[in-house]
């Protein structure tokens, strides 16, 4: 959750909360925030900014993760933060992505959790394999 | 000259913001794999030096096919 959650705030506050918005305008469509939203509760301010601002309202919380208002306003976004914008959105899409491991790991457990156990006792058994070679060879 | 070039690659401060994200995917990636904290801790490690050789291999295919560009 810390690296996740991280991860997630980490990508947002480089890119001054624009790694991760809606846009309705097709020449801006946000297919990263596919891979973004399953971070869940922290992704939803995105979707209420596209929501209050799709007949045209300004947006809230002074833009934060609002769309922009057009590809100019992108530009300078990208002027301002320079690499920090794609920087945010890689960090951001990973964050999304980890939190979908993070729920089936939640859903299915570990997914080799009988190896734990397995390596724990077949440790003394190595230590073990040479007093039991003798035995054998006692015997 | 080329050398030169390579440190000033590596030592780009870009380049330093991999290092947390590297960490993160590990960890997570560990932790969905094992309950241990020990076995996610090596697990981790393990992950994390696959993903610094799948970039370095990466670096160096680029490089090659840069060569006299």
């Amino acid at each position: 959750m810390i690296c996740i959650l991280g991860a997630w705030f980490f990508g947002l506050g480089i890119s001054g909360g624009h790694a991760a918005y809606i846009n309705s305008n097709p020449e801006d469509t946000r297919w990263s925030f596919v891979a973004q939203l399953p971070v869940g509760a922290p992704a939803f301010p995105a979707l209420i900014q596209a929501l209050v601002t799709r007949d045209g309202k300004p947006p809230l919380f002074g833009g934060f993760m609002a769309a922009p208002r057009d590809l100019d306003e992108l530009g300078e976004w990208h002027l301002e933060y320079d690499h920090a914008i794609e920087l945010g959105i890689v960090y951001t899409m990973v964050a999304g992505l980890l939190n979908i491991l993070a729920i089936y790991d939640a859903f299915a457990g570990p997914a080799e959790a009988g190896k734990d156990e397995a390596d724990d006792e077949a440790e003394p058994e190595e230590d073990d394999s040479p007093a039991d070679a003798e035995s054998g060879g006692d015997s | 000259m080329i050398e030169s070039l390579l440190l000033a690659g590596l030592w780009d401060t870009r380049l330093w913001y991999a290092v947390p994200l590297i960490a993160v995917i590990s960890l997570v990636y560990g932790a969905t794999k094992y309950e241990a904290p020990a076995r996610i801790a090596r697990s981790a490690g393990e992950t994390a030096l696959w993903i610094l050789v799948f970039m370095a291999i990466v670096y160096a295919v680029i490089w090659v096919f840069s060569w006299g560009l």
